[in-house]
């Protein structure tokens, strides 16, 4: 801890208005695994320490490295064993390298602390920290799950997670928070292009079900055997949670502050507009129970809290961070990332649909499980397409008719949130390879959007 | 960085001592600096250091690795010995033992010299690059509402040893710049991005003409907005740009070459293939497409000499005249394979498992000059960069969105077209080739692989290509 408060004082006497250390110890575990066989075990052991400095507007991200190869530093929970003389000696480089660095004129500082924090239920278990080989476990029973439902091979990953943040800012924040995190991935597959994916993923133990997520990515994987090629078109489409996890993850950018500065939001002079169905809610949460991303504070060490971003189809607000809310004349909604605002947990509100109704109303649609690979044609206008991977299936006068393949969702981000038709009542969070930061949602009802393929 | 070589041969000496049948230890050390011109604003410049130790062992027949950035002698052997004991257990799920082709155990050191050194520009002059982008943009500044300049440079070290008696040493300077712009017209907007990664130092910028790249490709944005017309869908004849051809090689030749995804291991992140061990010796095109993937090429983004196992980097030709003829391998695939491995290990830093990476990856060309290819065009289509592109899991469904792009009627271009869709398979883009251009040029990208996602440059290219009939029409 002492590390990071003598890099913060020493740096404002210097002469630097602002400075952000930041100390995360971490011990990440992970098994990967394909064709029900574990393909690599990888133990992560890591301490960074992370320090932002604003000398006059003129702003620098940096790090203080390990000073040398053989000198040591001691084990999660400790500090690291860096010298004053090490930070002294960093201070001194980069003040230097700030004095002639143009100055950033928007610009309006980190938040001013001490603050108080409240603590957030399920973010902290023990019982992940001695998991051992319960972890190859969970792996093994998940595979058995999905197989039992009929898939004939498995791929995925289970991650175990547990960290430390210590935060000192010239704004007056001396804080820490710890962490733990459990996490699981898997994809099956059946026969040839037939297969499933479902993760879970949660904090603390009791809430984490891989054996369910095998379960559901089994059952997928059974339903969508001998896909034939689907047609383009505009059709009714479900997204499943994964599918409206991933579109509602990549249109995030939009959210923050920073791009909407950029010029590169489609969301740019909407807040108090109508940009979505009313039956949209979508709100960031710092504070979510259990949520993935939860935490006490921000990357400037401001409390957490929950934002409306869209309410009942309306855009309320971006996302900031001190300096950005100067710049827009409005509160910081903690979401430092000190250059970058970014969400915490992305939450759709929960609707009063159910998976069975959305397809009973549906006279010609389609069902998707998953997507990847979401590109935009343009950022300022939201146009992207999206491609369906796994199970996929042609609704026909209100019942799934059969597997489908081969369709791309080519549409625009803001005529998919206004054709939101219905959300479901159930919900998970979803956070995988694609999807990196936690969405909770359930399954997603559009009406009329653009279904492509390959022509030839 | 001095580089303790001590400690690199502990850890691989500590893995035996522990139990693993084979292990390896890789340093990788990177300085970096960042630079970012947003709308003619600096955002905050980036000076970052890294340093930390990669070691993978075998053990019972599974394999572990550990990352580990507390460069402590008594914390690495324990925690080597704690992957050790998870790989020991999760061995029971392997039906076949993992197994490493036999290499030649090359003891050397590589070097990509810099003729101008990073550290030997100011922080001043770096940024002055991109407000010189800036300025040069300045008369039709309110016209592009969004301006993204970003410069990165890093000077990464490495030290790679490994039970079978290799070791290698390497120094890699390389440089990233990436500019995007929003053009708006009457409320109507278009965008264009553009990544620029070479291995080498600053004198990479001084002999590239981005500044003037930036400017030209502005304008055309200007001109599209202000002039492309929509292109109804029919079956036409399309030309494509070495940069189209480049990101199809990378998607559709590259990826699905890698034989890591051939056998199902990247199968719950980055994909599978369409490409099997069977398709070998299979005609997937036409007799004039051969496409490589060739990590020596000199100051390519993605250039090693060695790879992340050690092993010499070669091309390797991945479609031999219309023909599948080979993987991409690491020496797990090439074991699994029955052959060596032709050097595709790639990790980007010192904490991911060095898995089967492209480095550049292109078409060989031909002999046409760019009018030979258009003038027997009777109705075509001339796509010169790129906007939104994406593939499917399989590498088999393509989808790449035109940004420049022109009409070709009686072997002349003719008006601007707006975002033409060329949405095809990869079976039908690699038939449809019946011409090539002399030269080869290449782009640059940032390639997405492995779990957690590892970053990798690379290059990829290829010639002007021309394809017959291809069904094609605007968004």
């Amino acid at each position: 801890m002492e590390i990071g408060k003598y890099i913060v004082d020493k740096a404002s006497k210097l002469g630097v208005d602002d400075a952000v250390v930041t100390i995360t110890p971490s011990l990440t575990k992970q098994i990967r695994f394909a064709n029900n066989e574990i393909t690599l075990s990888t133990i992560w052991d890591t301490i960074d320490v992370e320090v932002f400095l604003a000398y006059k507007k003129r702003l620098i991200s940096s790090n203080l490295n390990n000073p040398s190869m053989s000198e040591t530093f001691s084990s999660i929970g400790g500090g690291t064993n860096l010298t004053k003389d090490d930070v002294d000696k960093f201070l001194g480089r980069m003040i230097k390298i700030a004095k002639v660095l143009a100055p950033k004129e928007d610009y309006h500082g980190i938040a001013q602390g001490p603050f108080k924090y409240n603590s957030i239920k399920d973010l902290h278990d023990k019982k992940i920290e001695n998991l051992g080989e319960k972890t190859v476990d969970f792996v093994e029973d998940a595979i058995d799950a999905a197989m039992n439902e009929g898939a004939k091979r498995c791929a995925g990953v289970l991650y175990s997670n547990l960290w430390e943040e210590q935060k000192f800012t010239s704004g007056g924040v001396e804080a820490s928070d710890k962490g733990s995190s459990i996490n699981f991935s898997i994809r099956a597959f059946a026969e040839k292009d037939a297969s499933g994916h479902s993760v879970s993923v949660s904090r603390i133990l009791n809430r984490f079900d891989a054996k369910k997520a095998g379960a559901e990515a089994g059952a997928l994987a059974r339903q969508s055997l001998n896909p034939v090629l689907g047609e383009s078109g505009k059709y009714d489409v479900i997204f499943g949670p994964m599918v409206a996890a991933n579109l509602l993850y990549y249109m995030s950018y939009a959210f923050s502050a920073f791009e909407v500065d950029s010029g590169m939001s489609f969301l740019i002079d909407k807040v108090g507009k109508k940009v979505g169905n009313e039956k949209v809610t979508l709100v960031d949460d710092g504070r979510l129970a259990n949520g993935f991303e939860s935490g006490m504070f921000d990357q400037e060490g401001v409390p957490t809290q929950t934002t409306k971003i869209i309410e009942s189809g309306i855009l309320k607000t971006y996302l900031h961070n001190t300096s950005t809310a100067k710049k827009f004349k409005v509160k910081t909604t903690a979401n430092a990332g000190i250059i970058y605002p970014q969400p915490k947990n992305i939450i759709l509100e929960s609707g009063d649909s159910k998976l069975e109704e959305m397809i009973s109303e549906i006279k010609n649609g389609v069902y998707i499980t998953n997507v990847w690979y979401t590109r935009f044609a343009n950022y300022r206008t939201g146009d992207f397409s999206t491609i369906p991977r796994d199970a996929m299936f042609e609704i026909k006068n209100g019942k799934i008719a059969r597997p489908i393949k081969g369709l791309r969702l080519s549409d625009n981000m803001q005529h998919v949130l206004e054709s939101i038709h219905a959300i479901s009542k159930d919900s998970k969070t979803i956070q995988w390879w694609e999807v990196e930061i936690p969405v909770v949602t359930g399954h997603v009802l559009c009406k009329g959007l653009n279904m492509t393929k390959s022509a030839k | 960085m001095t580089v303790d070589k001590d400690l690199i041969h502990f850890c691989v000496d500590s893995a035996l001592k522990s139990g693993a049948s084979y292990s390896e230890a890789r340093l990788v050390s990177t300085t970096e600096e960042g630079y970012i011109l947003k709308n003619g604003t600096p955002e905050s410049s980036v000076f970052a250091e890294s340093s930390g130790i990669g070691i993978r062992v075998i053990v019972d027949g599974a394999l572990g690795f550990l990352a580990i950035n507390k460069l402590d002698k008594k914390e690495i052997a324990s925690k080597v010995k704690e992957v050790i004991k998870i790989a020991k257990v999760s061995s029971r799920s392997l039906k076949v033992p993992i197994k490493l082709s036999k290499e030649k155990a090359y003891k050397d050191n590589w070097e990509v010299k810099a003729k101008i050194k990073f550290e030997d520009v100011s922080p001043e002059e770096k940024m002055k690059y991109l407000f010189d982008i800036e300025k040069n943009l300045s008369e039709i500044k309110n016209k592009l509402p969004s301006r993204f300049f970003q410069l990165a440079t890093a000077n990464t070290e490495k030290y790679y040893v490994n039970s079978d008696g290799a070791e290698i040493q390497a120094k890699l300077p390389q440089i990233f710049m990436y500019y995007s712009i929003i053009a708006m017209e009457n409320g109507d907007t278009e965008q264009r991005y553009y990544p620029l990664g070479e291995s080498g130092g600053w004198e990479i910028l001084e002999r590239r003409n981005l500044i003037g790249k930036i400017k030209e490709e502005t304008t055309a944005l200007l001109k599209i907005l202000k002039q492309a017309k929509k292109l109804p869908k029919e079956n036409i004849d399309v030309l494509l740009s070495p940069e189209l051809v480049g990101i199809a090689m990378h998607e559709s030749c590259g990826h699905p070459g890698e034989a890591d995804r051939s056998l199902g291991r990247e199968g719950a992140q980055a994909g599978e293939t369409y490409l099997t061990k069977e398709w070998l010796g299979k005609r997937i095109g036409s007799d004039v497409v051969t496409v490589v993937d060739d990590p020596t090429l000199e100051n390519s983004y993605g250039f090693y000499e060695y790879d992340d196992e050690g092993v010499k980097a070669q091309r390797r030709v991945l479609i031999k005249n219309g023909i599948i003829n080979d993987f991409l391998h690491n020496r797990w695939t090439a074991s699994v394979f029955g052959k060596k491995s032709n050097g595709a290990a790639r990790a980007g830093r010192f904490d991911r498992e060095p898995i089967v990476r492209m480095s550049t990856t292109f078409m060989l060309p031909g002999d046409f000059s760019f009018e030979e290819l258009i003038e027997d065009i009777k109705k075509g289509v001339f796509i010169k960069s790129y906007t939104e592109w994406n593939i499917d899991d399989k590498r088999w469904n393509a989808k790449y969105v035109g940004n420049e792009a022109y009409l070709i009627e009686n072997g002349e271009l003719k008006h601007l077209v707006r975002r033409p869709v060329l949405e095809i398979t990869t079976q039908s883009f690699y038939s449809s080739v019946d011409a090539l251009g002399k030269k080869v040029e290449f782009i640059s990208g940032t390639c997405g692989k492995n779990e957690p996602m590892d970053p990798a440059p690379v290059w990829m290219g290829g010639p002007f290509a021309r394809l017959r009939k291809i069904p094609i029409g605007s968004a």
